[in-house]
């Protein structure tokens, strides 16, 4: 028999080692994002620029702060490098709820111009942009800028109620292309040296995002009208649904990302079977047991490999960009929906700008 | 009180056991966290004894009884049970009776259940309690004088009930060695009576018994060995030869007085008595104070006329 | 398709049920323990815990039961072995082991700037979205958890009645705390996954309180429990779905509401005046006096 239930000391000391080796080795395991200043050569078709350069805020180039993935493919498409690109929100970060850090601050405050997406999309960094910019700098919002009130789209995830619209415009090519012409003009006022430079790269990111546009277009007709339609998680479809002809029948994460209820989640599957709908969309930024389960339940498949914030590959490689991810989000999409994926097979996805 | 003076059970002059060795302290020091709280005891308590353990508070009554059982952690020295060394499952044989007050009363637990926990290692693996569990449990509480309550909850008890029920705990894996925690504490008189010859009716029947105890009149006094401890064992025998203002001042640290009448022995503490002679003393001078100014005024009413001046400088 | 039977066509209906009831009995049985150890605060705590064993796991690239329950074992090691000392209570000690296990998770994450993963939706579980593997899970926990409860019921009981004198009469309470640690850990890593972190508090503490209303007898009160939980399961998870409102808010709210039930009835009956499960001593039967010597 032991004695004591006061426990003796040697226990709590080996507990105590025991939980801060796994402390130790969980931070020391864990990689830092690298803030590597910008590398590689420009469009050679195996690196891309990227947009992870550090911002100086000298009067040589350009510093341009952006937020979304999405967004910073784009600007970089339009100022090649001319500019010093500095993306601030991680790919495939919860960008309605990401936090910036200190060391974001310092960068925003070294921008000329500072990129964001608005329609509440990244309120958290919003903010800490229009504290942290110096005086000379301008932040411009894209999405305020393409649509009026008018356009805005409601839906599951953003119900009229809360007040806000759904912000994902960057889906719908025709939007990105006004996305594009935006920063164009933005980048012209504030650096016009290189305001030829900047013209021409557009014009030829024009030509590859209508070429994006037709094909999606194209790959749309051959999906069977009746199966046109989307289930996803967290509504990022709502205007590339609306441009492109499909229809959005639901999105399992309610606009306060609560648990939808056991009917809805009952309506949800009897639709599904009823309009033999062939597959449903989840994320895995968010983990979607739910959905798993309806699909299982109504027979559809289940997929996880849409993105609308993460680009594919690793983040300096070619195909780390824009086109490269509604690429890869059509193929899945419209390969899973029973259309013809390979109408996209010969579209090349790496960056247009020239130097 | 005069039942116990009379010769009886508890006045058996082998009341330190007339048996071999069955506790045995060797040079033992031992305590907690810091400084020890025992110092250099050799104590051997002999098989069929009856030994009430006395003195002051946090003075190591109860590590006394602990290091029996082998809960203090830190131990130099030897202590055993029945020549085994404590600490490796010696507790068979030991019944462990604690102080009432570390109970908690409002757990949910009838009679049945808090004595059966005294008899868990009978079947370790079964959950239920068996047919000749609850037997055994009956026949015990009857034993007891508390026959019929196995179904009640414990806070249901008087302090006399409760003090048994947990005596029946102890005694259900028949011990023999019984060991109490200030077992007559808030309980009242016929309860401490009852409870002290239920317990010389287990000594006769062959239970060792020490208890530890800071009632010196009442209990200590008429038990047939006490031993004396303050940090150390200060004296251990008969009350009748070691209950001496000196052996009891060492104890205590406190001036008391022995009193032997009429065959009792009685301990009184002289402190609360000087406590008394200093606020009479207090009380004194104001009384001289108040006679004084009295005196003064009885002298001046018969004497000649006061003008107004003298009554101003009257309280 | 008869109306009171229209959800049991659904999979997920199906499986929701099963695991509610699971969960509601695992967590009732255990619950008398955390109740009556005064560590009610544990199931909300163990459940940060375990979010920064989940975040530790991530970043390590662990299974997710493997982490989080690891970590939320050495956590309930550590509160034990924390609120052993007399100077710390229980309650501080789960405050402070849990809330800097959370923070570990919280800190992990920030340093890790490239966090693909939304946390806060894999710890909220989902009871709609159980897969066959959960529902082994919590069989297995339950069962296991339930064995454990049933051989050292005898030990268990006198280390929680009385953890100080149970080592006396040879019950080795090292080891038994250090089961029930382990116990607590799966318990909350099953049911997370499953119910998510707000349930999993109220199931621990609720269907045992309302038991400890009922019965004074520790065997009725784990029967009681453990049946309260697993009934609220059931019917709170059906209940849900006619209201069409969260399931597992239906299940506590249903729980609170049989608490209050046993509540009036226990003091209308009984007249004996109670708050929160434990009778009020001073006003209990009297014991006879006890007179000063």
């Amino acid at each position: 028999m032991h004695p004591a239930s006061r426990t003796a000391p040697p226990r709590l000391r080996r507990l105590s080692t025991v939980l801060a080796a796994a402390v130790v080795v969980a931070l020391g395991g864990c990689s830092t994002a690298s803030q590597s200043s910008s590398a590689g050569a420009s469009g050679d078709g195996r690196t891309s620029l990227g947009w992870q350069d550090v911002l100086t805020g000298g009067s040589d180039k350009l510093d341009v702060a952006t937020t979304v993935a999405p967004i910073s493919s784009i600007a970089r498409n339009v100022g090649g490098d001319r500019i010093r690109l500095h993306g601030i929100i991680p790919d495939a970060t919860n960008s309605h709820t990401f936090e910036p850090a200190p060391s974001d601050a310092q960068t925003l405050a070294k921008a000329d111009l500072i990129i964001v997406n608005g329609l509440h999309l990244e309120q958290p960094t919003l903010d800490m942009a229009g504290v942290s910019k110096s005086a000379s700098a301008e932040i411009k919002e894209l999405g305020e800028n393409t649509v009026t009130e008018r356009d805005w789209l409601f839906d599951f995830s953003f119900p009229e109620s809360a007040g806000d619209p759904n912000p994902h415009l960057w889906m719908d090519v025709t939007y990105a292309i006004r996305y594009a012409d935006l920063i164009r003009g933005w980048f012209d006022d504030a650096d016009p040296t290189n305001r030829a430079a900047y013209d021409a790269n557009y014009a030829a990111f024009k030509v590859r995002l209508d070429q994006l546009d037709g094909l999606i277009r194209t790959a749309v007709a051959t999906v069977p009208e009746r199966d046109r339609k989307l289930l996803t998680y967290h509504d990022s479809w709502a205007y590339w649904a609306r441009e492109y002809g499909f229809s959005v029948i639901g999105a399992v994460q309610a606009s306060d990302f609560s648990d939808p209820s056991p009917q809805e989640v009952a309506r949800l599957i009897q639709q599904i079977r009823a309009e033999h709908v062939p597959a449903v969309f989840g994320s895995e930024v968010f983990p979607s047991p739910v959905l798993e389960q309806i699909a299982r339940e109504s027979g559809a498949t289940f997929v996880d490999q849409l993105r609308d914030d993460e680009p594919p590959g690793a983040l300096m490689s070619a195909g780390h960009t824009y086109v490269g991810m509604l690429k890869k989000d059509m193929q899945v999409m419209i390969g899973a929906l029973g259309g013809d994926p390979t109408i996209f097979d010969a579209l090349a996805v790496t960056d247009t700008w020239q130097p | 009180m005069t039942a116990l003076a009379t010769p009886g059970p508890l006045d058996r002059p082998a009341g330190a056991g007339g048996g071999d060795a069955l506790v045995r302290f060797e040079r033992v020091s031992c305590g907690y966290d810091g400084p020890p709280v025992l110092r250099d005891v050799d104590l051997t308590i002999r098989r069929g004894a009856f030994v009430g353990i006395v003195g002051p508070s946090g003075a190591g009554k109860t590590t006394l009884l602990r290091a029996i059982v082998g809960v203090v952690p830190r131990v130099e020295g030897r202590v055993t049970v029945d020549e085994r060394a404590v600490g490796r499952g010696a507790t068979a044989g030991v019944g462990w009776v604690p102080q009432l007050e570390t109970v908690d009363w409002n757990f949910p637990a009838t009679v049945r259940e808090v004595v059966l926990m005294g008899r868990w290692a009978e079947h370790p693996w079964r959950a239920w309690a068996t047919g000749d569990d609850r037997r055994r449990v009956d026949g015990l509480l009857e034993r007891l004088g508390i026959g019929g309550l196995a179904g009640r909850h414990i806070r249901e008890l008087s302090g006399g009930q409760q003090q048994r029920v947990f005596l029946a705990r102890a005694l259900i894996a028949d011990p023999a060695l019984l060991l109490l925690d200030e077992p007559t504490s808030g309980v009242d008189l016929k309860t401490r009576d009852d409870i002290l010859h239920l317990l010389a009716d287990l000594n006769g029947d062959g239970i060792t018994i020490v208890l530890t105890t800071h009632e010196l009149n009442t209990v200590a006094a008429h038990l047939p060995w006490v031993v004396c401890v303050n940090g150390t064992i200060v004296a251990e025998g008969d009350p009748d030869d070691i209950f001496t203002s000196a052996i009891l001042g060492r104890t205590y640290g406190a001036d008391l007085r022995v009193v032997r009448q009429d065959g009792l022995v009685l301990v009184a503490d002289a402190a609360p008595h000087r406590l008394r002679d200093a606020m009479r003393h207090r009380h004194g001078d104001v009384e001289h104070a108040h006679h004084e100014h009295e005196a003064h005024e009885h002298a001046h009413d018969h004497g000649p006329a006061r003008d107004a001046s003298d009554h101003e400088h009257l309280p | 398709m008869n109306l009171l039977s229209e959800p049991f066509a659904f999979e997920f209906f199906r499986q929701g049920l099963i695991a509610s009831g699971l969960v509601g009995a695992l967590c009732g049985m255990l619950g008398v323990y955390i109740v009556l150890r005064r560590m009610s605060y544990i199931g909300h705590g163990l459940s940060h815990s375990v979010f920064g064993g989940a975040v530790i796991g991530y970043v390590l690239a662990l299974n997710f039961y493997m982490a989080a329950g690891l970590w939320g074992f050495l956590s309930a090691l550590a509160i034990n072995a924390t609120a052993r000392r007399r100077r710390i209570g229980a309650d501080a000690a789960i405050g402070i082991v849990t809330t800097a296990s959370f923070a570990v998770g919280v800190a992990l994450i920030s340093k890790t700037r490239s966090f693909t993963r939304n946390f806060e939706a894999a710890l909220f579980g989902n009871i709609l979205g159980v897969t066959p593997l959960d529902l082994v899970v919590v069989g297995v926990v339950t069962f296991a958890v339930a064995a454990f409860i049933v051989l050292f019921y005898k030990r268990l009981l006198f280390v929680t009645f009385d953890p100080e004198v149970a080592p006396i009469y040879g019950v080795n309470s090292g080891v038994v705390d250090t089961l029930f640690a382990l116990a607590m850990a799966a318990t909350i890593v099953a049911s997370i996954n499953v119910v998510g972190v707000t349930l999993i508090a109220a199931t621990l503490v609720i269907p045992s309180t309302s038991a400890r209303l009922l019965t004074d007898s520790f065997g009725r009160m784990i029967g009681i429990s453990t049946v309260i939980g697993a009934l609220s399961g059931i019917v709170g998870m059906y209940v849900s779905y006619w209201l069409d409102v969260s399931s597992g808010a239906t299940i506590v709210l249903l729980e609170a509401a049989v608490f209050l039930a046993c509540l009036v009835i226990t003091s209308v009956a009984r007249r004996r005046p109670t708050w929160m499960g434990q009778p009020i001593p001073v006003l209990a039967r009297e014991r006879p006096a006890d007179d000063f010597e």
